[in-house]
């Protein structure tokens, strides 16, 4: 089969979609409209000019612009994850930023150091989907689990403290929020193990199947794709967590409460 | 053995300044201190400053001479323990949590049972779970569990303010054997000024921000 190729106007056919949704929005009552179309617009923005964008990085293919754009894109990740706070403490972003970037390591040092090996090492077309995909779910994890941690911390404080009270070293009495955090941040991430190929087809292997790729090749990347994801993830939630505790005690064995702050 | 100097201490978000002022005194070993005052007085935040779970703004506390600040913090809190007004639970039943104390005492091979039999419950709660039991019998649980660490120093923020007259005053002769079995220097928050009276061999008056005693 030849590999798809999609002229404008072709996907400007997928609006219909878009249509029938507002459309429904509208006639349920549910208020959506302006959202919807609002939203619709910027995709289609975002990603035309991405696309462009993307098509004159991949033909520069320097070093240099692989640090900037991997720069912006942590950037905006931790941003973005300090928005997502209902419970704001100070030096989150940092948090954020240094378990997103472990995140990468860990990932980009498999999965492009052993598996892909691009060629020249810093193929911009090959690292920077990989760490979008990395950094997109890091962000993830570790926006549920702070937030389930922050708010489970402060509903769990006398069990905390009584842990703490009877001379268990703070990583200890940490141990229940910590876990329930991670675990719950990761319950889409499971979901989506579980049922792969069964309920859900990655967009990963859609996407190669649709551009004509072999079921086969697509399901090998998708491998590696799942198992990555999963575990850069994972490498994400805990290192945050880990930060975030050591950011609330000190070394004297008391929580800092004053450093939780209620986002407005 | 426990003292106070010129303790300092704040809280953020109380608009009208220090909730201990300057505050300094005395506990003598082996004696058992009721501490009575109005409520938002501080008598809960000065417990917590006297283990160290909060840290204090200004001034020192020593045990036995030696500021807080400078023993190690599993040290500590082994010598200082607390149990809050409420009952809190670090472990799904009575064994758990007696389990989960005993990683961290010094006291080891010794007998739960035994230990529950001090707090008047017998053998069979081992295996109860925490919160199918009466605030009483978890006050009680949670007695058992301080005692494993063999304290010096026993704090209780309220004890008895959730229990009726009955079980409150099962709670108090216990802490009074207790304390007089294991020599402990006791300091206990109440809001009632009976049980202060009863308990207490010093009444203190914790108001704007110092201590005294009472008359």
């Amino acid at each position: 089969m030849a590999p798809l190729e999609l002229s404008f106007g072709d996907v400007a056919i997928s609006l219909v979609l878009m249509a029938l949704a507002i459309a429904l929005s509208k006639l349920q009552g549910l208020g959506l409209e302006k959202n919807l179309a609002v939203g619709t617009v910027r995709a289609f923005a975002q990603l035309t000019l991405i696309g462009f964008a993307l098509k004159v990085l991949f033909q520069a293919n320097s070093p240099w612009l692989l640090g900037l754009v991997l720069a912006v894109m942590l950037t905006v990740a931790g941003l973005e994850s300090v928005r997502r706070q209902t419970v704001r403490v100070p030096g989150y972003f940092l948090i954020t930023l240094v378990a997103l970037v472990l995140a990468l390591v860990v990932g980009l040092g498999v999965v492009a150091g052993l598996i892909l090996r691009p060629d020249p090492w810093h193929s911009l077309n090959v690292l920077i989907p990989v760490s979008g995909m990395i950094l997109g779910n890091g962000l993830n994890v570790i926006s549920l689990s702070a937030n389930r941690f922050l708010s489970d911390l402060q509903q769990r404080r006398d069990e905390v403290e009584t842990a703490l009270s009877l001379a268990a070293p703070p990583r200890k009495a940490f141990q229940p929020v910590f876990r329930e955090s991670i675990a719950s941040a990761l319950i889409p991430s499971m979901n989506a193990l579980m049922t792969v190929g069964l309920v859900q087809m990655p967009g990963v292997m859609t996407g190669q199947i649709l551009a004509g790729q072999s079921p086969v090749e697509a399901v090998k990347i998708q491998m590696v794709v799942m198992m990555m994801w999963i575990a850069t993830g994972v490498v994400a939630g805990v290192a945050a967590m880990l930060l975030l505790m050591a950011r609330l005690v000190n070394a004297r064995w008391q929580v800092r409460w004053e450093l939780l702050q209620q986002a407005r | 053995m426990l003292r106070l100097e010129a303790v300092w201490k704040s809280l953020p978000g109380q608009p009208d300044g220090a909730i201990l002022k300057d505050c300094s005194y005395t506990f003598e070993a082996e004696r058992i201190y009721a501490i009575v005052g109005a409520s938002g007085s501080g008598k809960t935040t000065l417990l917590r400053t006297l283990n160290n779970l909060a840290a204090i703004d200004r001034g020192r506390i020593l045990l036995e001479g030696r500021d807080i600040n400078a023993l190690p913090p599993s040290e500590l809190r082994r010598r200082i323990t607390i149990q809050f007004q409420l009952p809190a639970f670090v472990g799904s039943t009575v064994e758990a949590n007696l389990a989960f104390a005993q990683q961290y005492s010094q006291r080891n091979g010794l007998d739960f049972g035994t230990l529950l039999d001090r707090v008047a419950l017998d053998r069979s709660f081992l295996a109860r779970r925490v919160d199918s039991l009466s605030v009483g019998q978890q006050q009680r649980v949670c007695l058992a569990r301080t005692l494993l660490a063999q304290p010096d120093v026993l704090l209780l923020d309220e004890p008895t303010s959730a229990l009726d007259d009955a079980t409150a005053e099962i709670v108090l002769e216990l802490v009074r054997a207790i304390s007089a079995e294991e020599k402990l220097l006791t300091i206990f928050v109440t809001h009632r000024r009976s049980h202060a009276r009863r308990l207490g061999h010093t009444v203190l008056e914790l108001a704007n921000g110092s201590l005294r005693e009472a008359s």
